[in-house]
């Protein structure tokens, strides 16, 4: 009885032993491992603050606007040259009888356009002498049945 | 142990040998047993600690790499209200040497240029020469490449230092705003200093009020107007009205945080928070709004302006005299010292030093940024220091102090606290009440007069619906009086003066006018266009779109979309 008690004890001292120390083999590697990483992350954040760093120092606003207006000829913005898209005279473009359209745009596609907002007689004046020949096309318009054109 | 031999040698004399055979085999058995329970006792501990170790350390792995995350953060970095990097650490490695251990300084310069091409050699000779020092700096930056350079030609007495250092993406920028910090890690102005704790101890970006933007905008017409005119130096602050938020601040000449120098030169001192001036005519529309808010004067009530009008025995005159009796909208709008002195009587001494008390104005502003100046209150508040105060004259502010007085006129009647970090949605506004919201509303239509009619004309930038108010002040002489050749000039504007959301406070320091102005270093003519020029720059960042539209622009950019959409 003692005896097969001591060799199932042997047995688990050469298992534990064996255990132990492919264990310490993995924690050490592991260590190691982690180490390296730990190395390669420090690096990857001074990289990415070094980064960062040279983006903000090249988007730096006098730098742009140096270059901007040594390389493209741009000035400051004046408040003349901001317009609000309801305040463009959209309306005398729409077909009649209709009181909104949608016209495409390169950034949202197709947006609904608000309902005629204001008459301009100068607006109106140069329309008469210059018809537009070319609004509403057909593509533009709204489909109202749904179907693909 | 004698005992246990004797008792043995009994039982040798008194028992047959197989009874102590079985003894011994008896005893031995229960001895490994007892080895064998400690044994298994030992090893179950060991394996109960190794599962321990393999599962339940999972936890702590997380913990360390967040340590190697910020081991090497000492400053948390700083953004604008947008994100935009203002200022930020890096790990820097510096190439030393110690010359005591340099055998010779040619032959290692020359070893190092081999890495470093860029560096002098004549000046590398001279420095590794210096046996007096015991370190001497090569080169403040070098790349762990070049290091391992260096490092591999085995050059005696060359050394490097790993150091973090802080970089200022924005250079001068916001020199003032955000300040610096020293190799030490310590901040040393600005915000830098200001929230030095605060700085240390966060680990994510700290956002401030400032918009990058702004500043730059802020920056760049102050710097034109003051090379267009000559002035020694300028101010300026851009400020919203209903949070208090600094987002912009600029005072010039100014300094490169990198190499920042001695601290006592004039390049650093903050002169938009932590300097204080006579501002002049600026300061009008707190008295005309207190008077206002007393009901002691309506826009239409009527003074006499055209003589001198003496207090305790001085006499205040009018900068161009006014002959016609005019009323509070005119007083205003021409900027009339006697008639500001005249409502101030009205108003008293008490209240008025009790506005400006609720105001901010007697105390240094609890603001985050080093270095904010306390106003120089006189020690006599008489009846001739309510005069002159009412007009801007005795008692100095910082340009901040009065941007954030002229605000409560105007944003419904709350001094709202400035503060130079972001505060975010929803988070409560320290504020009091001042003035009454009708009060405000007069002061809206009364400072909007003042651009479409007054002195501020050239602040008038189009489609913003500028309200403002010009200042020129005389700067005091060294043995008394003041000198009409060197003058502090300004200009304080609020836009959109229907419904004000951001004010902006510019000074120049001692302007000379030229051709431009007609030889005029006043507000109105130096500083009121800069002002302009602003707002107009800045409106589309703050989320103030023109209000008067141009229909010819209009028409313009319909053809464009017209011509843009129509199929070829």
């Amino acid at each position: 009885m003692m005896s097969t008690v001591n060799y199932v004890l042997m047995g688990l001292l050469f298992v534990s032993w064996v255990s132990l120390f492919s264990l310490k083999d993995i924690t050490s590697d592991s260590r190691q491992r982690v180490a390296v990483l730990q190395g390669e992350i420090i690096a990857e954040q001074d990289a990415i603050r070094g980064l960062m760093n040279d983006w903000a120092v090249l988007n730096e606003p006098g730098y742009l606007q140096d270059l901007a207006h040594l390389h493209l000829g741009l000035n400051t913005l004046s408040s003349n040259q901001i317009v609000r898209m309801a305040a463009l005279p959209m309306a005398p473009f729409a077909a009649p009888g209709r009181d909104s359209g949608t016209m495409r745009t390169a950034a949202q596609g197709m947006v609904q356009f608000p309902a005629m907002s204001f008459h301009s007689p100068r607006l109106d004046r140069i329309e008469a002498a210059e018809p537009y020949m070319h609004w509403p096309q057909p593509s533009l318009r709204p489909n109202p049945s749904g179907d693909a054109e | 142990m004698k005992r246990t031999a004797r008792r043995v040698r009994d039982d040798w004399t008194t028992r047959g040998a197989g009874y102590f055979e079985l003894r011994a085999s008896q005893r031995a058995r229960s001895r490994l047993g007892v080895l064998c329970t400690f044994v298994f006792i030992a090893f179950s501990a060991l394996g109960v600690r190794i599962t321990d170790l393999t599962i339940a350390v999972q936890a702590d792995d997380a913990g360390r790499t967040v340590v190697a995350d910020t081991a090497t953060r000492h400053r948390a970095e700083l953004v604008d209200r947008n994100g935009r990097l203002l200022a930020q650490n890096v790990d820097n490695i510096v190439l030393a040497a110690n010359p005591r251990d340099v055998w010779d300084p040619v032959v290692v310069a020359q070893r190092i240029r081999e890495v470093l091409p860029e560096l002098d050699e004549a000046s590398l000779v001279r420095r590794l020469s210096d046996r007096t020092r015991e370190v001497v700096y090569l080169a403040w930056r070098v790349s762990p490449h070049e290091r391992f350079e260096i490092h591999s030609r085995g050059l005696p007495g060359v050394i490097f230092r790993e150091e973090q250092r802080r970089l200022y993406p924005q250079s001068n920028t916001l020199s003032h705003l955000v300040g610096y910090a020293r190799d030490d890690g310590e901040g040393h102005a600005g915000i830098e200093l200001g929230l030095n704790e605060e700085i240390l101890a966060a680990r994510d970006p700290i956002a401030l009020s400032v918009d990058l933007r702004v500043q730059h905008a802020l920056r760049d017409e102050l710097s034109a107007a003051m090379e267009e005119f000559s002035a020694q130096a300028a101010a300026g602050v851009v400020l919203n009205v209903n949070t208090g938020e600094v987002l912009g601040m600029v005072s010039l000449p100014d300094f490169d945080p990198h190499s920042p120098g001695d601290p006592g030169l004039t390049t650093h001192l903050n002169r938009a928070t932590g300097a204080t001036y006579d501002l002049g005519s600026v300061v009008k529309p707190l008295t005309i709004a207190q008077a206002l808010d007393l009901n002691l004067v309506s826009p239409e009530t009527v003074f006499d302006v055209s003589g001198p009008y003496e207090v305790a025995s001085h006499e205040i005159r009018d900068f161009h005299r006014i002959w016609e009796p005019i009323d509070v909208r005119e007083i205003l709008a021409e900027s009339s010292n006697i008639g500001t002195a005249q409502i101030a009587e009205l108003i008293g001494r008490e209240r008025q030093r009790a506005l400006f008390d609720r105001l901010g104005l007697l105390e240094r502003l609890p603001v985050e940024i080093a270095g904010a100046a306390r106003p120089l209150v006189p020690s006599n508040w008489g009846s001739l220091e309510t005069a002159t105060i009412s007009f801007g004259h005795g008692l100095t502010l910082t340009p901040l102090h009065l941007a954030a007085a002229t605000a409560a006129t105007i944003n419904g009647g709350y001094w709202v606290e400035p503060t130079f970090v972001m505060r975010a949605p929803g988070d409560p506004i320290p504020r009091r009440r001042v003035f009454s919201q009708a009060t405000s509303d007069t002061m809206r239509d009364l400072l909007r007069y003042v651009v479409t009619d007054g002195t501020g004309g050239n602040a008038d930038a189009l489609g913003y619906e500028v309200a403002g108010k010009t200042g020129t002040a005389e700067k005091p002489r060294p043995g008394g009086g003041y000198d009409r050749n060197r003058l502090v000039s300004s200009f304080i504007a609020m836009f959109p003066a229907s419904e004000p959301e951001v004010i902006v406070f510019a000074l120049l320091d001692e302007p000379r006018g030229n051709a431009s102005t007609g030889g005029y270093a006043t507000g109105g003519a130096t500083v009121a266009p800069a002002v302009g020029r602003i707002i107009e720059r800045i409106a589309p960042f703050v989320g103030v779109m023109p209000t008067e539209p141009d229909m010819g622009l209009q028409l313009l950019a319909a053809r464009a979309i017209d011509v843009t959409l129509s199929p070829q």
